[in-house]
C-alpha cells in the first residue's frame, strides 16, 4: 500500500482500522510499522477524531436543561390535536420516498419569470418610439427597402410581385 | 405483525417498525412512544446541522408531523431510524438554503472550578476552532461528519440517509476531514 492510498482510506473511514475494508487492514498495518510518515498520519487522524468525538459529546451550553426544554417545547407544540392522516386512494400509491423531499417555495421565482416574459411580450407587440431606436430603424429601413426592390421586383407585364 | 392497537406495556418495548404499523392505523399513543424515543436524538442532529435551537425545533416538529400524516404510506424498505433521519436531514438541508448557518455558542459554558483554568481555556479555544471549521464546511460534508460522529452511523447508513452511494459518502468524509485537519493544523501538530 502506498502512502497516498493510506491517506485516502484514513480520511474515508477514520483512524479506527476495524472500520476499514477488511482487505486493506493488513497492508495498512504493515505500512504503519515500516513508514514513519504513515504512523504520523495515523496519529494526527486519531487526534482529530478524538477532538470531534469530544466536541459532539460535550454539546452546547447547559446541554441537559436546554435539551429538556427543547423537547418539552416540541412535545407541547405537537401535544394538541394531530392533523388527519393522509389516506386518500390517489396519494396511497405515491412512494414514501417523496415524503423526504421538501421543495423550497418556487412561486416567487415563477412569478418573476412570468412577469419578465409578459414584459417581453408587451415590448415585442408595442412600437417603441424611442429616439435611438427610431434612428436605427430608419437608417436600416432604406437598405431593407432597396434590397426588397431588387429581390422582389415587380413583373413588368402584370405588375405583380413574386 | 401487531394487533390493531398495542397495549401500553407492549408499546414501550415494541420495535420502531411495529410502532409505525400501529401509527399507520391511527394509533396516537404509539406515535407518542415513537416520538419520545426519537425526539432527543432528532433535536440533537438538527441543531448540529442548523446551528440554532429554534430552527431545529421547527424542523423536528415538521418531521414528526410528516411521520404522523404520511404513516399510512410508509413501507418498511429501510430501517425506521434511517428513514426518519433522512427526513430530518433533508428538512435541515432545505432550511439551510433559506437561512444562513448560525454557529452554536459552545464556548459559553461556565468554567468548571475543579479543572485547571489554562487547560480549560486551551480546550475551549480548540473547540471554538473546531466549531468554526465545522460551520465552514459545505452543508453535505457537515451533515456527513455529524451523522458519522454525532449519531455514530456507518458509512453505508450515512449514504442511505444522505441519499447517495457509499463512495459518495466516503468522498464527502475525505474532503471534510481534510478541511478540518487543515483548519486545526497547528493544534494537531503541537500536541
Amino acid at each position: 500500500m502506498r502512502i497516498a492510498r493510506f491517506r485516502r482510506l484514513l480520511d474515508a473511514h477514520g483512524p479506527d482500522l476495524s472500520r476499514w475494508p477488511p482487505l486493506s487492514v493488513q497492508p495498512a498495518r504493515r505500512l504503519i510499522s515500516t513508514d514513519p510518515a504513515a504512523a504520523r498520519e495515523l496519529d494526527i487522524a486519531r487526534r482529530l477524531d478524538a477532538l470531534i468525538v469530544d466536541y459532539m459529546r460535550r454539546g452546547p451550553a447547559g446541554t441537559l436543561e436546554a435539551r429538556d426544554a427543547m423537547a418539552r417545547r416540541t412535545l407541547a407544540a405537537l401535544g394538541g390535536s394531530l392533523p388527519p392522516q393522509q389516506r386518500h386512494w390517489l396519494t396511497a400509491w405515491l412512494p414514501a420516498v417523496l415524503l423526504e423531499f421538501d421543495f423550497a417555495p418556487a412561486w416567487p421565482r415563477m412569478a418573476a419569470l412570468a412577469g419578465i416574459a409578459g414584459l417581453g411580450f408587451m415590448v415585442g407587440l408595442s412600437d417603441l418610439n424611442l429616439p435611438g431606436v427610431r434612428g436605427a430603424v430608419s437608417s436600416s429601413g432604406g437598405t431593407d427597402s432597396d434590397l426588397s426592390m431588387i429581390v422582389f421586383d415587380q413583373d413588368p407585364l402584370s405588375g405583380l410581385r413574386p | 405483525m401487531v394487533e390493531l392497537r398495542l397495549d401500553r406495556d407492549r408499546m414501550v418495548e415494541a420495535s420502531d417498525e411495529d410502532l409505525m404499523v400501529a401509527i399507520a392505523r391511527g394509533d396516537e399513543p404509539a406515535f407518542q412512544v415513537l416520538m419520545r424515543r426519537y425526539l432527543p436524538r432528532a433535536l440533537g442532529l438538527a441543531r448540529r446541522i442548523l446551528g440554532n435551537d429554534a430552527d431545529a425545533e421547527e424542523v423536528v416538529q415538521e418531521a414528526l408531523l410528516r411521520l404522523w400524516v404520511h404513516a399510512p404510506r410508509w413501507r418498511p424498505a429501510a430501517a425506521f431510524r434511517t428513514w426518519f433521519y433522512r427526513v430530518v436531514v433533508n428538512l435541515c438541508l432545505n432550511r439551510k438554503r433559506r437561512a444562513p448557518f448560525a454557529a452554536l455558542e459552545d464556548v459559553d459554558e461556565p468554567i468548571d472550578p475543579g479543572t485547571d483554568a489554562s487547560v480549560e481555556f486551551e480546550t475551549r479555544q480548540t473547540e471554538g476552532m473546531l466549531a468554526a471549521a465545522i460551520a465552514d464546511l459545505p452543508e453535505r460534508q457537515r451533515a456527513a461528519i455529524i451523522l458519522t460522529y454525532h449519531e455514530g452511523l456507518p458509512n453505508a447508513e450515512t449514504a442511505t440517509v444522505l441519499g447517495t452511494s457509499v463512495s459518495g459518502v466516503e468522498t464527502l468524509l475525505v474532503r471534510a476531514r481534510r478541511s478540518l485537519r487543515k483548519a486545526l493544523g497547528p493544534v494537531l501538530e503541537i500536541k
